[in-house]
């Protein structure tokens, strides 16, 4: 058999691989509250308030306890409404549903983008 | 501004060529350690005040942790596994109740909950023995038939996380608070660690000096590059990715093999809506997660849809059309320059060599579960306990190796081990002692007629 060809090949598509994310299930992270997603809040995200939002160049600026950052959400960015303390469901969002004022959540991956954002809801 | 990373640094690591494993760079915790303990009682008792279920509902110590449908058909019509079928707020797109019982598959909204009716998988349960030789890769932990299968930050620990909102809930608003409550970080740590106890800690180092002339030979096509092939994805007979051909820090992977494009899978004769899994991600690659293999041939049925009921089935399925126009056999295909054509003597030889290690994994287990249940401080139910679950390994080991007429003498003494462990657990005085001993001396003549010393 040619080895080498085996090896060269699946080293491809380990790279594929490795050049991925932390397969982190998305599903379920809806329903997490704000500040209780495993492994991620305090130690992967940014708790703050929204202090100033541009809708259309996808810009917003968040003050928390440790400073005040601004983000760029992408297109990939999940966005979720965090009704917990409605005792709602929570639902999917839109980067419309974030207001200067809420409170919210942003999970920022390594590479700086933005995984996923919850807002609390009014 | 003060901020941690952590992620970042974990990334950092993998980008330099550190090896990321994050189980493995934690040594295993004594099995009777109180942090193990906690997690066990967490696992099968604990609900999160959702619906009834708890991990144990699906991951039965009885069932190898895992669940099939001859196990279901044992339970009473009360058990929380078929809360959809009593409990009115989950009878709509909760569960399929005739799919759980014939096919034990379990409902997952693995793409997302914005249409119940229409979006969900039919998944079957995969045990949790070995997980910390069989999770770790390169892009961090893989969890689940997808390797997706936990939220956060994607670990074993923040797993129940996501499986409490999936399966524990009281309807299907699944709101914190109201239908469960979420696991604490003490809670996280604990049921992480149980789980890291269960099973093997670490990987075989194949060839074996097996006894038996089929299963050497199945070992032998197994590990062959241009035959069985299997070695490759299964390097050692276990979940991680050969590291001469996927590099050393590659770990568990995840492969599209085919397994959704089956013709007659047993879910779609049944006429139950089944959609399609595009496994990994969403929208999904269609990748799935390796699994291990020392503990195949008793966890039965097999792939993430419960398709194929035997081993030998299994093993058969890389033979096929399906497997050899998926993209993982495409690659081997384009590798090698052949997919995988095992003869059929040829695929009961590797199935045999699964069972073997299937059974010996039994009996190494069984005897450690003994030897543990006489350990210092051990109160008669937690004795009692242990006993039983070695029953349970013994009686598999029995099994994976009766169904296929292997090592028929080596069977004699795992029955004789078997019965003398029962004999064991109906007596509660000094005579224990004897039959437990009694049992391990015949489970080391079964191993003995199995591999050389």
């Amino acid at each position: 058999m040619n080895k080498c060809a085996l090896k060269g090949c699946l080293t491809l598509i380990v790279l594929m691989i490795a050049t991925g994310a932390v397969h982190a299930q998305q599903a379920t992270e809806r329903y997490i509250p704000i500040g209780k997603s495993p492994g991620v809040s305090s130690e992967e995200s940014f708790i703050g308030t929204i202090t100033d939002i541009d809708y259309t160049n996808h810009k917003m600026e968040v003050r928390g306890t440790e400073g005040t950052i601004t983000v760029s959400p992408a297109e990939s960015t999940r966005y979720y409404l965090d009704r917990t303390k409605q005792k709602k469901s929570n639902q999917a969002a839109t980067l419309r549903d974030c207001e200067v004022g809420l409170k919210l959540e942003i999970r920022i991956l390594a590479d700086g983008s933005v995984d996923w954002i919850k807002i609390e809801s009014k | 501004m003060h901020f941690v990373w952590r992620q970042k640094h974990v990334w950092t690591a993998f980008l330099t060529g550190a090896v990321l494993v994050a189980c493995q760079a934690t040594p295993p915790l004594p099995p009777e350690d109180s942090l193990v303990l906690e997690g066990e009682r967490l696992f099968f008792n604990e609900t999160f005040a959702g619906n009834g279920r708890t991990c144990g509902t699906c991951h039965r110590a009885e069932d190898n942790f895992a669940l099939s449908p001859n196990f279901i058909a044992t339970l009473p019509p009360t058990d929380p596994l078929f809360v959809a079928e009593f409990d009115s707020n989950l009878a709509i797109n909760f569960e399929n109740p005739r799919l759980i019982r014939e096919l034990a598959l379990i409902l997952e909204n693995q793409d997302g909950f914005d249409d119940l009716a229409t979006n969900f998988n039919m998944r079957g349960i995969p045990h949790t023995l070995g997980l910390r030789a069989s999770i770790d890769s390169a892009a961090g932990p893989q969890t689940g038939w997808s390797g997706d299968g936990s939220p956060g930050d994607g670990s074993l620990r923040s797993f129940a996380v996501g499986a409490v909102i999936q399966h524990f809930t009281k309807t299907t608003n699944r709101v914190a608070g109201v239908d469960f409550r979420l696991p604490t970080d003490a809670e996280l740590d604990a049921l992480e660690a149980f789980q890291l106890s269960l099973g093997r800690q670490q990987d075989l180092s194949l060839p074996l000096p097996l006894k038996g002339t089929v299963a050497l030979r199945g070992q032998e096509l197994f590990i062959d590059r241009s035959q069985g092939k299997c070695n490759a994805c299964h390097f050692n007979a276990g979940a991680n990715g050969d590291p001469t051909i996927f590099g050393p820090t590659a770990g568990n992977l995840n492969f599209d093999t085919g397994v959704e494009v089956l013709p007659d899978q047993p879910a779609d004769l049944t006429g139950e809506n089944v959609p399609p899994d595009d496994g990994l991600g969403n929208p999904g690659s269609g990748e799935f997660n390796t699994p291990p293999l020392v503990e195949a041939a008793d966890t039965g049925p097999f792939f993430h849809n419960n398709s194929i009921d035997t081993i030998e089935g299994a093993v058969a399925f890389y033979n096929g059309d399906a497997f050899n126009n998926s993209p993982a056999g495409q690659l081997i295909i384009g590798a090698t320059g052949g997919g995988i054509d095992l003869e059929s003597t040829q695929v009961v030889a590797v199935a045999a060599f699964l069972r073997v290690i299937n059974a010996l994994e039994n009996i190494r287990a069984s005897d450690e579960l003994l030897d543990r249940a006489f350990g210092v401080l051990l109160t008669g139910d937690r004795q009692t306990t242990l006993l039983e679950r070695a029953a349970f390994e013994i009686d598999d080991s029995i099994a994976v190796l009766t169904a296929a007429n292997i090592h028929p003498v080596a069977t004699q003494h795992l029955v004789e081990a078997l019965a003398h462990v029962r004999s064991s657990l109906r007596t509660s005085d000094s005579s224990r002692k004897q039959l437990v001993d009694d049992a391990r001396a015949q489970l080391a003549l079964a191993r003995d007629r199995m591999v050389e010393s």
